[in-house]
């Protein structure tokens, strides 16, 4: 019985050791990917940035974009520095794949981390989310023009819900008051969702939200959109002028790309790159984009970090302007 | 009667024999994650949302909310029987439920918070049928020196229902404070106390706390005495609520429902300050007559009902406005927008088959979860039979899987840790560890609706009492600390004619 045992038990562990040594062969010769991808995301099930990344992983699976199953794992934390932390340990692995959007610059520029977007390799600019400015149905602003001359009659006179300070809707506030020359009284509120009911409860005169937050607000008739902050009209709403037409000269977009980790294959980039541009040109993903008022707009690794120095360079002056960075 | 036509619409979309089976096996899947410490109902729907990925819309939402109430009640067993709140808003469950599971009466304890449950699960499903409308409006009045208010009247209850002295009970609630005041300062967005470590910039996680406090400590004292405690004194015998037991907690249902549903639909304030809140007027409505403290069903009674009551309290602003009025609702909002649904005013115009029937579905889910689980209970209490041996580690092993589950990192873990000593040092001393947890949770809240108030009035604190609502709810703070004090200053002055001058 005992030798039995021992036979088996060696033929299974040989047999394991020719699996192993026969897979390692194989492996260098084969395409990338070579096992399932890991698509790394800081947000928690169900927010904006965990369902873009599920939106994407879905589609590249369903079409066949890429020929690995791709797993979404969350890794929430620290605004988007436990992500960081985690996909920089993969150095040079094209497997680990996770969103490079907003935070990913600001953070790091608040807290000093080690870790900055330059540690990652830039794989491909995806979406570009717009900001609209929303008032009650009820206010008195009709126009940009209403609500600035408001503002102009004393400081603070007119209140902004928005989001912590650093977000985008602070960032918008603040390049509106030095553009027309007034000074809002901004309550920070935890979340859009808080801001867009502290509107509808008249707590405050308006606010700067991306358009997905307000949407169903607006067509209910509960609320009026009355700027776009981008260099032209949202084609969801083609009556509501942007800020540079009305005399403002501010455009502000939220992007949203895919970065992986730094020293990957050009083999892997390529891939990569390659796969993000054909979700990106999916009817699918246009529908989800539509539906969250984002707006399409593919730029490929380079341009990408080209973009993203520049991006640096504007959130690191608006921070010291606004006194967020010492 | 168009509601009523479009609740039985809601009834016969979730009444299809696939829907209930999926309800049947998303209450199962729901219990058993709630019963893991630290997976509360965010935790799986959040991690059971993938699961329904294949399925249509509607059949999923009813999976999700039935998800979602298995895994609330899960919650409500382990603070029962193992003194760990799964969730926020169950806290005061583990500390009237927690000593009566160890008089062997943990299956009174356990049907009576079912009961609960069934009670205000099915009142505030009615309410919302019938009172969305005004609801809607009046939660919309309640702007931050009304929620500044609600929170300074939790923490002043914290005090009230601590179970220990009042001196130890402040202690303990500072602490939460102190903790609480941990993360992210939420006017200029900058880290606060977190010694440059980015893992603590979102603040101490409450069910890291609840576990290392509550159980942690807990374990570590009984293995301090060498498990010599006979803890469970008692035959652990499989009662049912008898009706002089229904009838003492008929209060407490009727406090939670009532102050459950309205609280929970005042988004922001959820499950957790409705849940308090019913527990606190409950014990001040018995004038403290019971046994508070040491195992008080109506207390029970009066924190489970709240608890669902807000739960389909807190649907409300989901459904109307689309701003989720909980953790839970907001993992619920994300399966509605991957839906391609987008809740809001019109959707009960445009949409009325899927608001009616995500209505409906917590009703059958909160009834399937009732159902399955009242003959369960003997089960349940069954695990208090596992020598403490092995059920100690047990639990030590649940809640550090619990701990990591959040961030899946190791940092949650080391808080834990930290946290069962503090839980052990806390117990030794005799200080509850209720008004801590609770002061951690509301702490942050009354901070940022203050500063938000004082925002908004330019620095004038006389915005509190400018506004009806929040003046009202600052007189009645007003008025619970200084009737005390005016009675003894009446009693005081009616004893000086006697003393003589």
């Amino acid at each position: 019985m005992k030798k039995a045992v021992l036979l088996v038990v060696s033929v299974f562990l040989m047999s394991a050791l020719l699996a192993g040594c026969g897979g390692g062969q194989e492996t260098a010769k084969e395409k990338f990917p070579t096992k399932p991808l890991e698509y790394v995301v800081h947000t928690n099930p169900g927010d904006g940035a965990d369902i873009f990344v599920r939106t994407m992983a879905d589609i590249a699976q369903k079409k066949n974009i890429v020929s690995q199953p791709i797993n979404v794992v969350n890794k929430v934390g620290g605004s988007g520095s436990v992500m960081f932390s985690y996909v920089a340990t993969k150095k040079s692995d094209g497997h680990y794949i996770m969103p490079m959007q907003v935070s990913g610059l600001t953070t790091p520029l608040r807290n000093k981390t080690e870790i900055t977007y330059k540690d990652f390799t830039p794989i491909a600019l995806v979406t570009k989310d717009e900001l609209v400015i929303a008032v009650k149905a009820d206010s008195p602003y009709k126009s940009m023009k209403d609500l600035i001359d408001d503002a102009k009659k004393g400081e603070k006179k007119v209140s902004q819900g928005g989001g912590v300070l650093g977000g985008s809707d602070s960032i918008l506030s603040y390049l509106i008051e030095k553009s027309a020359g007034v000074k809002f009284n901004y309550i920070t509120f935890k979340g859009g969702g808080e801001a867009v009911v502290s509107l509808l409860g008249g707590n405050c005169d308006f606010i700067a939200m991306n358009p997905s937050e307000v949407e169903s607000q607006v067509e209910a008739g509960k609320m009026r959109l009355l700027a776009v902050a981008s260099d032209k009209r949202l084609e969801n709403h083609p009556d509501v002028p942007t800020l540079k037409e009305q005399g403002i000269d501010v455009i502000l977009q939220a992007f949203r790309g895919v970065a992986a980790p730094k020293d990957i294959s050009a083999d892997a980039r390529a891939y990569l790159e390659d796969a993000v541009k054909k979700i990106a040109e999916t009817e699918e993903f246009k529908a989800y984009c539509k539906q969250n008022s984002q707006t399409i707009e593919y730029m490929n690794g380079a341009d990408f970090g080209k973009y993203l120095d520049e991006q640096n360079e504007m959130f690191k002056t608006v921070y010291t302007d606004m006194g967020l960075l010492k | 009667m168009d509601v009523l036509h479009n609740l039985g619409l809601g009834f016969m979309v979730v009444l299809d024999p696939v829907n209930i089976l999926m309800a049947l096996i998303g209450c199962a899947i729901g219990l058993l994650v709630g019963v893991l410490p630290g997976l509360g109902p965010s935790a799986a729907i959040a991690i059971l949302l993938p699961v329904t990925y294949g399925l249509n819309p509607a059949t999923s939402i009813i999976m999700l909310t039935a998800i979602y109430y298995g895994a609330m009640f899960g919650g409500g067993i382990t603070s029962i029987l193992i003194n760990t709140p799964g969730e926020n808003s169950a806290v005061m469950t583990a500390v009237e439920g927690y000593p009566l599971a160890m008089q062997g009466k943990g299956a009174l304890a356990l049907r009576i918070s079912l009961i609960a449950c069934f009670i205000g699960g099915t009142i505030s499903v009615i309410g919302l049928t019938l009172l969305a409308g005004p609801i809607t409006v009046f939660a919309l009045k309640f702007g931050p020196p009304e929620y500044f208010a609600l929170m300074c009247m939790g923490l002043a209850a914290v005090i009230f229902v601590g179970g220990s002295t009042i001196p130890k009970c402040i202690a303990s609630g500072l602490f939460g404070l102190l903790l609480g005041a941990i993360g992210t300062e939420p006017i200029s967005g900058s880290d606060r106390l977190t010694f440059g470590l980015l893992q603590l910039s979102d603040g101490i996680p409450f069910i890291v706390a609840a576990m290392g406090l509550f159980a942690a400590g807990e374990v570590l004292v009984n293995v301090e005495e060498n498990f010599t405690l006979d803890k469970v004194k008692e035959k652990i015998t499989n009662i049912w609520p008898s009706k002089k037991d229904l009838k003492h907690c008929s209060g407490g249902f009727a406090t939670g429902t009532v102050t459950g549903f309205i609280l929970g639909a005042l988004p922001g304030a959820g499950p957790t300050i409705s849940a308090f809140l019913s527990y606190a007027i409950e014990k001040a409505r018995m004038k403290g007559r019971g046994n508070w403290g040491k195992g008080e069903i109506a207390g029970i009674a009066a924190v489970e009902s709240g608890a669902n009551a807000a739960t389909g309290g807190s649907m409300l602003p989901l459904l109307t406005l689309g701003v989720p009025g909980s953790g839970a609702t907001a993992v619920l909002l994300g399966a509605f927008i991957m839906y391609g649904l987008r809740p809001g005013p019109l959707l009960f115009t445009q949409a009325p088959e899927v608001a009616w029937g995500t209505i409906a579905s917590m009703y059958i889910g909160n009834l399937l979860i009732v159902a399955l689980s009242l003959p369960l209970v003997p089960l349940f209490t069954s695990m208090l039979k596992i020598p403490y041996a092995v059920l100690y580690p047990l639990i030590l092993v649940v809640c550090v899987i619990g701990a990591y589950s959040l961030t899946n990192t190791i940092f949650p873990v080391i808080l834990f840790f930290i946290f069962s000593v503090i839980g052990y040092v806390m117990k030794k001393l005799d200080i509850p560890a209720a008004p801590a947890v609770l002061a951690l949770i509301l702490g942050p809240m009354v901070e940022s609706s203050l500063s938000q108030s004082l925002t908004m009035s330019h620095g004038s604190p006389l915005i509190f009492f400018s506004r009806p609502i929040s003046l009202v709810l600052m007189l009645v703070i007003f008025t619970i600390m200084m009737v005390p004090v005016i009675k003894k200053i009446i009693i005081r002055l009616g004893k000086w004619p006697v003393k003589g001058i």
